[in-house]
Formats: structure tokens, sequence, C-alpha cells
């Protein structure tokens, strides 16, 4: 049984990769040798010192704002987990992004998803109290100092603000407690934990 | 049902203080935002904010009451309070009772919302629309429209808190009504019934109305109901809204009635295509023949298979049978009156085709056929006189005489396919081919089973279903078992060593014990692939693997699906609890079923059921979902169990649970009236079931290709496996379905792409999102023959 065919199109791509890097592998050695020679190119105003700058910062799927409101919180830790079928609170371990509310009680450009790490709703949304957590509608520390909700691949559809009430706290644990129930009455058993939350 | 918009519903309607539907708990802003610009929207944010405000108001109330300083810890208990569908201070499950509330905490819920005060201030709920102005100095936002005029904010009033959720959001507490949550009767409050039926044969869509009042759109065949519902003595007229058109003709059966003390539904609407069909394929590119199915004065089958529901495909160049009901005149046969007409020609044909005149005009239109006969003279062995297009349908006509020199006329729809082998990738709702998982999609592009590929242990194939958690009906004879667990996994590998600390996703079955008050994982048992050998230890958290194993003697590469039970938990390092596992759901039930022949008391079929997710109705049979089993068919002659033509269900542990009168693709064998053989000399009759059999899916074997039904009968997909064409070897059945359904680690390429069109290849994509959901490679046939360099279920590295 012969395999070349099926695999033509895996090693074409494999050619065009080694065509790809060798290419790129020469350029990048014409530019280092430029750029240690102090040349530019003779027929262009263009650095190619700046050209050649890479730029690693990831780029993110999805910037998400909002805040957590009882009161609006200024200065609360902003969290989003990703969905873990695993976990106690189906939340992963570690939080995909951070960032802290400001002092307009909001947060924004919260990025999550990556083509490494793809959108993959839901996801939850936790906003949690530190000493310099104040709700403004008080001027006290917030009396929940928890508050979370779920982000839907709908609300990530939307661009809509993203917020984090008691009453989003409530139906989120609520959820969750449903989901991981043994008792629960609504749930499919066929379905994974994370169809059926 | 899913748990997020159950919870969303069960909040909103008590904790939420009964909110507006206009109002979601997860996405309506609790502030004035910049997508605030209509009163509407304004609105909305003040009375939500409220409802958040008197919320925490109460719950520091109750935390007050108990001396808690932390609000989340009460929320912990408002939870469990609710998760028993009431608000009462208790959580019962079965017939247990907790305490969570005291008298006095209780009774902050019979407060008037508008009354509380904002905890840390000395404000009342009712000062909220002030402070949700206020505070724009702060968070910023304004309060116009798109004109730049001001909006207004209403008074804001809170219903007070309701103690019984409306899980449904029918607007019928659940305590009352009859609704899928509503789960009581009121005097007071009327009982409802819904009205409903099933429809049949559908293609298109058709508009029904019920009391010329709910319009209700039908898209596929299957079960209906309409939302409105009626109480008892209503009565109801159910008619169509909309023609149907030429091509579709429905009738109404039941259509009108008063409504008694029970649902409505046997409303049922049959409709039938009235013209040719124009391509034997089905929307998602899926091979199939019409449904339409022209008989004029009896009812053939097709190789067995009643014509009317089912699929029927042929190869090229071969001769094929459709036998009958009825005895032929041996010389109507001669005269040569069945003739093939290939739908690149029918479709230029306006209407049903009875006669052969009618399509005499050209020559080019009709392949004529050279019969046989059988001895019984009733199967027609059929050899087109012309070679036959690949993926073409055709329709083929009958114009014959039985021995009584009566007329048997009409026409069927075949659907030629050529030997194709497929590959199939598989692609995530993005479009992306995800490295972890594959995802098979169902003709409506619904997600139907997500395999996640067993990244750790390279040579260990593939894993599924790792997700899948049941839940498992136990004696729990200790208070200290509060979850249990039960995972499966699917897995090959059979060159795997025996291991003496186990990647714990390549184990099939796990059990997890969960201590009460806690959720951490203690210990895990688990099963090897043939069930017999039972291994247990305890899980490393880190590493995600069971350590210290015991027990574990065999591990093969054995795949039954047959799960086996045991008496008691080991001793050590876990608490024994007896635990019946088989008893309620049918999951641990034996997945595997026989079905035997009447005539010779032999085995005739075996269908292996992978996905039993379903309930089993003692009555009626099978009862959805148990969507998209995986089985097959066994040949003949064996000497296993003897029975005539039913499925037995076995536990686990071998003892019968159910038996079950059925035919597997049509619906239940009516006993009095069965006299079904093989060999086709007896009629049988079978009692076609009001609904399809939902999603029970039979694969059939012929020499190198499986077949899968949908549970309507339609042929879904085939695979098509090597044949030593050579050699005239047939192909080793029993390999074939071991390679096919069950140990097919399925393929998967190496690259993303983002082509559309290839000449070789179908790309699907998911309705809902877009997103490309499938590739699908088709490698033809050279000369009829079947290539065999496509590397299709190659193991993922």
């Amino acid at each position: 049984m012969s395999k070349c065919s099926s695999t033509r199109g895996t090693q074409l791509k494999h050619w065009n990769w080694f065509v790809s890097k060798y290419f790129m592998f020469t350029y990048f050695l014409a530019v280092a040798l430029l750029f240690f020679t102090g040349c530019k190119s003779e027929n262009s105003d263009i650095d190619l010192q700046n050209e050649i700058t890479p730029t690693t910062k990831p780029k993110f799927h999805k910037l998400l704002k909002g805040s957590g409101v009882k009161g609006p919180l200024v200065n609360a830790r902003v969290e989003v987990f990703a969905f873990d079928s695993k976990s106690i609170d189906l939340r992963s371990d570690k939080a995909l992004a951070t960032t802290t509310t400001n002092e307009n009680a909001n947060f924004s450009k919260l990025g999550i998803g990556t083509d490494e790490d793809p959108l993959n709703p839901p996801y939850f949304l936790v906003i949690t109290s530190t000493d310099q957590t104040v709700d403004i509608t008080t001027g006290k520390t917030p009396v929940i100092s928890t508050l979370q909700t779920v982000i839907t691949q709908a609300m990530l559809d939307s661009n809509a603000a993203i917020y984090a009430t008691p009453l989003s706290t409530i139906t989120t644990k609520l959820a969750v407690e449903y989901a991981l129930s043994n008792s629960s009455f609504m749930l499919d058993n066929s379905l994974s934990i994370r169809d059926n939350f | 049902m899913n748990s997020l918009p159950v919870a969303t519903r069960q909040v909103s309607s008590t904790y939420g203080f009964n909110l507006t539907d206009d109002i979601n708990l997860l996405s309506t802003p609790p502030l004035v935002d910049d997508s605030i610009k209509t009163n509407e929207s304004l609105n909305n944010v003040a009375q939500f904010r409220a409802a958040n405000e008197a919320f925490s108001a109460m719950v520091m109330e109750i935390a007050n009451s108990l001396d808690e300083k932390n609000g989340n810890d009460v929320l912990h208990v408002l939870v469990k309070d609710l998760s028993d569908q009431q608000i009462d201070g208790k959580y019962t499950n079965n017939n247990h009772t907790e305490i969570l509330l005291n008298d006095e905490s209780f009774s902050v819920f019979n407060k008037t919302p508008d009354t509380l005060i904002i905890p840390n201030t000395e404000k009342s709920i009712a000062n909220v629309k002030q402070i949700i102005l206020d505070e724009l100095s702060t968070t910023g936002g304004s309060i116009t429209d798109n004109s730049g005029n001001k909006l207004v904010v209403d008074n804001i009033e809170l219903n007070t808190l309701e103690f019984i959720p409306d899980s449904d959001g029918d607007g019928v507490r659940d305590n009352l009504g009859v609704a899928q949550y509503d789960k009581n009767k009121s005097e007071e409050n009327p009982s409802k019934f819904s009205v409903g039926g099933l429809v049949s044969g559908l293609y298109g869509q058709i508009t029904i109305t019920l009391n010329n009042d709910e319009l209700l759109t039908l898209t596929e065949p299957g079960q209906y109901s309409f939302e409105t519902t009626l109480t008892e003595t209503s009565p109801y007229e159910v008619s169509f809204n909309t023609s149907t058109g030429s091509s579709l003709q429905c009738t109404l059966n039941h259509s009108s009635g008063i409504v008694t003390s029970e649902n409505i539904n046997n409303v049922n609407i049959f409709c039938h295509s009235t013209y040719i069909n124009p391509t034997c394929t089905d929307d998602h590119g899926f091979t199939e023949v019409s449904r339409n199915f022209n008989v004029l004065s009896s009812t053939p089958t097709i190789l067995g298979i009643t014509a009317e529901t089912s699929a029927a495909a042929i190869r090229l160049n071969e001769t094929f049978s459709v036998t009958f009901l009825q005895s032929f005149d041996q010389k109507s046969i001669s005269n040569q009156h069945v003739y093939l007409v290939s739908n690149q020609h029918l479709r230029f044909l306006s209407s049903n085709i009875s006669d052969r005149s009618e399509l005499d005009s050209s020559d080019n239109m009709i392949i004529e056929t050279q019969l046989g006969l059988s001895s019984d003279n009733k199967t027609l062995n059929i050899t087109p006189q012309k070679s036959l297009e690949p993926d073409t349908c055709y329709q083929l006509f009958f114009d014959l005489a039985d021995n009584e020199d009566k007329p048997i006329k009409g026409s069927l729809y075949f659907y030629t396919i050529r030997n194709i082998r497929v590959k199939r990738e598989e692609f995530d709702t993005n479009g992306n081919l995800d490295e972890k998982f594959s995802y098979i999609y169902d003709t409506k592009a619904k997600l139907i089973e997500t395999i996640k590929w067993n990244i750790a242990k390279p040579n260990a194939g593939y894993i599924r279903k790792e997700d899948k958690i049941l839940e498992v009906t136990q004696n729990d004879t200790t208070s200290t078992l509060q979850t249990d667990r039960v995972e499966y996994i699917l897995m090959s590998g059979p060159d795997d060593p025996i291991p003496t600390d186990l990647d714990i996703r390549s184990i099939r079955l796990k059990k997890e014990i969960r201590l009460s008050g806690g959720n951490r994982v203690i210990a895990s048992i688990g099963f090897d692939d043939a069930g017999a050998d039972m291994i247990w230890g305890t899980m490393d958290d880190s590493t995600q693997r069971l350590i210290g194993l015991s027990g574990l003697t065999h591990y093969t590469h054995l795949l039954t699906n047959y799960y086996r039970g045991f008496d008691s938990w080991p001793s050590s390092d876990i608490i024994p609890v007896p635990i019946e596992v088989f008893e309620e759901s049918f999951e641990y039930r034996q997945s595997i079923v026989h079905q035997y022949r009447q005539s010779d008391n032999q085995i005739q079929l075996r269908v292996d059921y992978r996905k039993m997710n379903g309930t089993i109705d003692p009555i009626t049979g099978i009862q959805g979902p148990i969507n998209n089993s995986l089985g097959r068919l066994s040949p003949d002659n064996t000497s296993e169990e003897i029975d005539d033509y039913r499925l037995y269900i076995y536990n686990s542990i071998g003892q019968l649970v159910l038996r079950i009168d059925v035919n597997p693709r049509y619906g239940v064998v009516d006993k009095a009236n069965f006299n079904w053989k093989l060999d086709g000399t007896e009629t049988y009759e079978v009692n076609k079931i009001d609904s399809p059999m939902d999603g029970l899916t039979v694969s059939a074997i012929d020499d190198y290709r499986v077949y899968q039904y949908s549970a309507r009968g339609q042929l879904q997909r085939y695979i098509e496996y090597e044949q030593d064409i050579e050699n005239g070897n047939p192909v080793d059945l029993n390999a074939v379905e071991i390679e096919a359904f069950r140990n097919s680690p399925g393929y998967e390429s190496n690259y993303i792409t983002n082509d559309k069109i290839d000449e070789e290849a179908v790309y699907q994509y998911n309705t809902n999102s877009g997103g490309l959901m499938t590739r699908t490679e088709y490698h033809g046939p050279a000369e009829n023959k079947i290539i065999s360099d496509i590397d299709t279920y190659a193991s993922k590295p």
C-alpha cells in the first residue's frame, strides 16, 4: 500500500515550508549583514533595522470591557477564567487574563483568545475586592467581596460590556451547582458538563 | 436543558424580584454605559441595579443575623436553598432536609424591597434612581439619546420576592401548571394542555395555525407542539396557514376536537412529494435516495428494504435486485418493460412519469435493462444495458404484470455510488482543525460527538467521551459520600504495556469519590478495557495519573463496551460504600443486543449500541434521545442465544433487563402478525411507529462498505473498505467492523485549509456559525477499482 498520494499535500506543504524557510533565512541573513555593516539599501530610504523589528505581542481575538457592580467597584481585581469541566467550580486554575478596575470603576482591553489559544466560551469573569477596592455607591469596602458572571458566545459576539453583579454571581453559582450536581433535574446525561452548562 | 439559562430564569424570577423578560441578569448593564440610548434601556438599568442593591441588602441582613461578615458565604447558602426549586430556608433532597436559615434570617425575604437599606449607607432602595445618575460623574457616560435628547428614568418599583421559581419562563410558577418544570395542577390556575402531533414526509417547510391564532412553521419531520396551551374543554382546530405548494402535499389527521385532561398529541400531518426529486441528494451532500416513491399498484421493496422510507444505492456496472411482494408473469418480464431514466433527463420533465410513451421522444433518455427473474417470480435481477453514470440519481420504471395479468406499475429512485473512499477532517465550530479534539456533526450541523485525542500517550490511540460525566444513582448508606461520578473513557492501544501507574485518560471507566463538603477527588477507580478486571489507586492531582495501582491483571485492546459491575469498593484508601451502578441508568446496561429470526432460530442481527442515552419504555421500545448510536449487524449462522425477532437488553452483570420486540429500521414488530422469514417467501408485518425511532442508527455491511443510516432511514454516510479485487477475496466483515466503528481513530491532516473549492473535496460549514465543519476528500476510482493508497484512518501521533 503506497501512501504517496495520501501524503502528497503534506509533502508539498513541507516543501513550501522548506522553501519559505530557506528564503526567510537568506533574507534575515542579508538583513543582519547589512545591519552589522551599517548599510542601507541603495535604492530606497527604508531603514532595514526598523523593518525587521519582530513583533511578539500576542494578538487577542477579543478585548473585554466592563465592570463589577454592586455599587461600581474601583481598584478591584478582574480575572477571566476558562471553562474547565474537571474543576470544582468549572473554572480553570489559572486566569487567562487579569487587570484591575480603574478610577472610573471599569476595565477595558482585557484580551482573550489568541491564535495559540483560540476563543472557547463560556468563560468566567471574576471580580475580587482587595484592600484598595471601594464601592463608589457607599465609599466603603464592598459587602460582597467576589462578584462573577459567565461570558457566553453571544456576549462575545455582541462586544457589549461585561458586568459582574450580585445577581449574576448567584446565577453563575447556581448554574455551576446544577451542572455538577448528580441530582440536577434538567440535565441531559448524554451531554458533557460543558454542553450541559 | 442547559443549566445556565435555567439558573438565570430561576434567579430572575425569585431573588431578582421577578424582573421583566427584557432584563437579563448576565447582559443587562447595571449602570449607565455608552449602550444606553433609550428611555427603555435606561429604565432597565435602574430596575436591574435596584434589584441588585435590594438583593445585596437582603444578603447582608441575613449575614448579620447569622453573624457572618462575608456576603459570599450567604450567597452559597442561598444557592443551595434555591437549588431544590424552592426558597424556604431549607435544602431538601431525597427526603433529607437540611435547615439552612433560621426563622429570623428567613424573615428578611418577606420585607418590601423598596424599604431595604443599601448596605453601608442610610439610603433606601428607592434612592437607586438618583444614585445611578449621581455616579455618572465617576463612571462617565451620559443619559442622552443619539439625538442629544435627555433620557428619563421612571420611578423604580420592585416586586416582592417570590419563593417558587419559574424555571421555564412560561409565566407559571413551578408549583403550578403542567409545563416542563411546572409540577402540579392547581384549581386556581387551571391546567393547560398542549396541542401537537407528528409530521412525517416533510421537506421544505409548512406553516400551520392553532385556532387561527398561533402560527407554527415546521421544517423537518418529527414531533411538534404549539406553544399555546389550552384549558380543558377548549376547542382546538389546526389548519394549514399557507398552501404547501405544488411540490408537496400534506394532510392533517385529527385536526380538530375538544381538549380533555391531557395533551393533544395526535394532530398528525402526513406529507409526500408530488414531483420528481431532482437530485437524489440531501441538503448536506450525502447520498440519499429520493423520498418520493411513486407506486401505482404495488409496494415493491428494494433489496429487502421497504422502499417507502429507506435509502438505496447501487454500484456501477452491477446487476441489482428488486423484490416485490407479488409474483410476476414471466411474459411481462420478457417484454422488457423495466427501464431507467437518469435524473439528468428527469429534471426537464414536469410531472410524474407513469408511461414509457412520455419518454420515448428521446431515445437517449431511456436505459434499457436486461431482466432476470428469481425462482419464486418475485425478485427481478436487473442489469442495465448501458453504463450508468456515477453519483447520479436514476428512476427505475416498472411496467409489468403479475401472474393474474394485473398491472404492476410504478417507479423508484436509487443513487449510483462509485467506489470512493472517504476521509474526513473535523473542525471545531470556529473552523479550526483542533489539535486536541475532533468534532462530529450530524446532517443538521448539530454537534453529536466530541473526540478528544490522547495527546499524552501518542501510541495509545484516542479517547472518546473523556468529558462525559455520567451520574450514578447510589445507595448512599453513609452520609459522607456526597457525589459519585463515573467517567467513561474509550481508548485503543494494543501495544501498551501493563503500567504500574496510569494516565487516567487511558483508563476506560473511572470512578471518582468526592468527600462531603468538598469536591476534591480523593480516589479513582478504573476498569481496564475488557471490563473484567478492576484496578484502583489514588489520583495524583498534579500529574493526573493514578498511582499505587493494584488489581490490574488484564490490559488488552478489546473494545466490547461491556462494563462489569463490582460488589464492593476496595477497603483500603477509600470509603466502602455499596453502589448500585447498573440499576437506574441505561448507560450501564449491556450494550450489545442480539436479534434472532423465527424461522430457524439463528441469530439474524446483532446491534452494538454505543450511545444508549435514552430511556427504555417497556411498551413502546426505545425512546429518544439515543442519537447517532453506532451499531453493526453481525453475520448470520451463529449458535448464540435463540429467540425470535426481539432485542434483548442486558445489564452489565448479565441480567436480562428488558426485551423489545422491534424492527430496528422501522418500528415495533407486531407479534400477532409477525411472520417474517429472511428468504422473503413469506410476508411479514411491521407496525411502523408513529414517530421515527429517534436516533437509532443501524449500520449494515455489504462487501466492502459500511452504511450508516439516520433514525429516519436515510443514508447518512458510508465508509468504504479495501477489497481484494484481484484475488476476489471478500472483505473480512469482522475486521471491517472493528476497523470502522469500533476502533477507528479517525483521520487528521497536518494542515489547516481555508479552501472552499477543491476538485476532490467537499467542505461543510456549520450553518449556525459559518465555521468550517468537515472536509471530506473523495478519492475517485480509476475504472471502478478501489484505490488503496489513502491513509484514511491513520492513528494520530
